[in-house]
């Protein structure tokens, strides 16, 4: 397994702050960089784009703003994304083992995008400048390493050259390579040629889950707080991974008996709150009704379940799977000593993006009955917090 | 009109001409007029459609922003890829007043949805969601576009009709009575010099005649000469030598 | 050959996604049947793409935005038959204006006025 072993613990309340009470420091000063209720409630109220920007001047997107001449939400979610990695990478410069590896991790799952995006892209033929203006920031090789991947031919061939001469190399390699040992061993016929067969996003789903399996094992051995609280957020998205992939997988072949233990139930992470039983139960689900069946002995997971199966509102599941981890990685973000608060602030940012997105569309389009429907970062708000 | 012959038959050829030529544009005016409510109807449909077609499109694109929202950035790995089209349009024909228009229909050509797992750790069924709502507006497209051509058919049609309509109404028809009083002016010409050369020479006869019996009252008439009275003169016994047996 | 024709697509990026997964989309050795309009995409190229689309004779309907079809509007007006035909649909951005429509212009002319 690629798990690193830790060289040191992440200390506790007393050794901590020796090693990461830099970097926690320079965090939490960025815990103003998120926008507040006020914030919101004017961004809300805009009525053109012009008028999003021109507010946006008033928070923390001010300088990243003022240089670019970006005025449509795709533009604005690119610098907003930039200004993330931007710090992010601030950070991780500041921070010493292991919370390097720590922060190398979350990176991980944005690599892993990232290749399967110029996978696609090479299959399709596609212009690799144009592939690589897609990828996502934060999951950036070396850009040799980017421009390399399309060239390879779109052959059987050619896929074992890629993943020998360049995959193995980068840090989401041995997920490839686990991905290609367990497909081997379960079909019949030479190894490599899966990353033809298989459709990319299942594959995606894949190292997802060899990823989310490493980055927990790696914060069970860090130990301490970090395990805790970092494990109970690995945990919980590890479920919700489940939960989606088995309600999106009807409807499409991978809810075909066969499919259902061959192929779908290898895309279920092997921990969690509802590994083993859990699991067990969902890869025999094969419509809704059942899976909200399965899911019963786990009261968390049923209220969000709930939530779906009634219908009654907007509120999809997505939704409210967004509402609570919005809640849990606020809790992680604003308690100390452990490196989730880390991982809490990019996905909470990534939250903000996403709803800056949101209502600049819904400016854009004017669907003003629908600009409410987004979870807010730190809102005073929060159901959670009355 | 000078290079048809002012006969009689000619007469009768136009006049059969004339004849087709009014029943024609009598005919392609009921076409004209029948293409004409059809257009309406069509271009009512088409403006109704349309802004129809603008409440579907807002809404299918703002299913894109939700399901955006729900699902991260998929946008880009639609388009990756080789594809099958799943939806094409096959083109019937329609027929309104004896004109051809294309008819779109949808046709599902049964290849398997691309990027079926699109959005599997989450937002799937927003995903769906965008399929569904593309999926009506293109429905509608489809519909709007058999309208569009449809229009823009009649829209020919009904040009072409109504150039017809107006160059027999205006030149052909025209041109026919003008020929057919010309025929008529000529015959009736024709008719008076004949009746005129009738009259010259039944007035020149009547003249001789007349001048022959002033003639023949001038001249002494020999008696018994002239009629049977005399028959025997001819007989004359001198005149003949006697018949010696 | 397949039976029926293709729908072709110009536009931004969400029109192009949206249509796609409807299912029109169809990519082959040849080429694709639709065209991504960004930013940085050059005029020449739309008009290329729409030239090209007119002239396959498996194309039965060409979708383009609005905005791009104003873009391309010389084009447009040198284009008279009536297959492929060529629809415009609003974009995301820019709602529908049927003023600017050809189409429109000839219905609205035909119910204001009558011919």
């Amino acid at each position: 397994m690629a798990t690193p072993h830790p060289t040191r613990g992440t200390g506790d309340l007393t050794t901590f702050n020796i090693q990461h009470g830099f970097a926690e420091a320079l965090l939490r000063g960025m815990r103003s960089s998120f926008l507040k209720d006020a914030d919101y409630h004017h961004l809300t109220q805009c009525e053109t784009l012009d008028d999003v920007k021109l507010n946006l001047t008033e928070t923390d997107y001010a300088d990243v703003l003022a240089d670019s001449n970006a005025m449509s939400p795709a533009a604005f979610q690119k610098v907003a994304v930039e200004k993330l990695v931007c710090e992010f990478q601030y950070l991780r410069t500041q921070t010493v083992e292991p919370l390097s590896t720590f922060m190398d991790f979350i990176t991980f799952e944005y690599m892993i995008e990232n290749v399967m995006l110029l996978l696609k892209g090479a299959l399709g033929g596609r212009d690799i400048n144009e592939l690589l203006e897609q990828c996502h920031p934060l999951g950036m090789f070396k850009e040799s390493t980017m421009r390399s991947i399309p060239t390879f031919e779109n052959s059987a061939r050619g896929y074992q050259d890629l993943y020998q001469t360049v995959l193995v190399d980068t840090p989401v390699g041995p997920y490839f390579a686990q991905f290609l040992m367990e497909s081997a061993s379960s079909r019949s016929g030479g190894s490599y040629n899966v990353l033809a067969e298989v459709e990319i996003e299942i594959i995606k789903s894949s190292l997802i889950k060899y990823w989310l399996e490493d980055f927990y094992n790696f914060t069970m051995k860090l130990g301490g707080h970090t395990a805790e609280i970092m494990g109970e957020l690995l945990r919980v998205r590890a479920d919700s991974n489940a939960i989606n992939i088995t309600l999106n997988s009807f409807g499409t072949a991978l809810n075909e008996p066969a499919m259902r233990t061959s192929d779908r139930k290898r895309l279920y992470p092997g921990f969690g709150h509802l590994y083993p039983a859990g699991i067990a139960n969902l890869s025999d689900v094969t419509d809704e009704e059942e899976l909200g069946r399965a899911l019963e002995p786990f009261p968390q997971y049923a209220a969000v379940w709930n939530i779906h199966a009634s219908g009654h509102g907007d509120k999809t599941i997505d939704d409210a799977f967004y509402e609570r981890d919005v809640q849990m990685l606020e809790l992680a973000f604003e308690s100390q000593f452990h490196f989730a608060s880390f991982y809490a602030y990019v996905k909470l940012k990534e939250q903000e993006i996403r709803n800056l997105v949101w209502v600049s569309e819904c400016i854009l389009q004017q669907q003003k009955d629908e600009i409410q429907n987004f979870v807010q970062v730190f809102s005073q708000n929060a159901p959670w917090r009355k | 009109m000078a290079e048809v012959p002012p006969t009689r038959m000619n007469q009768q050829v136009f006049k059969l001409k004339l004849k087709a030529a009014q029943g024609g544009h009598r005919l392609l005016k009921k076409k004209a007029d029948a293409l004409k409510v059809k257009f309406r109807d069509y271009a009512k449909s088409i403006a109704e459609t349309k802004s129809g077609m603008a409440n579907d499109a807002s809404g299918a694109y703002f299913s894109l922003t939700q399901a955006e929202y729900a699902a991260g950035n998929f946008k880009q790995k639609v388009s990756e890829g080789s594809m099958t089209a799943r939806i094409r349009v096959g083109a019937g024909v329609d027929n309104v007043a004896g004109v051809k228009l294309p008819v779109f229909s949808k046709y599902e050509t049964g290849a398997s949805a691309d990027n079926q797992s699109l959005g599997l750790v989450g937002g799937g069924k927003k995903i769906v969601a965008v399929r569904e709502k593309f999926t009506n507006l293109l429905e509608m497209l489809i519909k709007l576009a058999s309208l569009q051509t449809s229009f823009q058919t009649l829209d020919e049609a009904m040009k072409v009709t109504n150039r017809r309509v107006n160059a027999l109404e205006n030149v052909t028809i025209p041109k026919i009575e003008d020929t057919l009083a010309y025929i008529g002016r000529e015959l009736d010409e024709l008719e008076r010099e004949d009746f005129t050369r009738l009259k010259l020479v039944q007035g020149k006869k009547e003249e001789e005649q007349k001048a022959e019996a002033k003639r023949k009252a001038l001249l002494p008439i020999a008696p018994g000469k002239e009629n049977e009275a005399d028959i025997t003169a001819e007989y004359d016994a001198g005149d003949d030598t006697d018949v010696v047996f | 050959m397949e039976v029926g024709k293709l729908v072709a697509v110009i536009g931004d990026e969400d029109t192009v996604t949206g249509f796609l997964l409807a299912g029109v989309g169809h990519r082959t050795a040849q080429g694709s049947n639709f065209l991504v309009v960004k930013g940085d995409t050059k005029l020449q190229q739309v008009e290329e793409a729409f030239k090209a689309f007119t002239t396959r004779d498996d194309v039965g309907i060409i979708l383009i935005n609005q905005h791009v079809a104003n873009d391309i509007r010389h084009v447009l007006k040198d284009y008279n038959a009536t297959i492929p035909t060529v629809l415009e649909i609003p974009s995301k951005e820019h709602p529908y204006d049927p003023e600017q429509d050809y189409i429109m212009q000839r219905v609205n002319m035909f119910l204001g006025g009558g011919t």
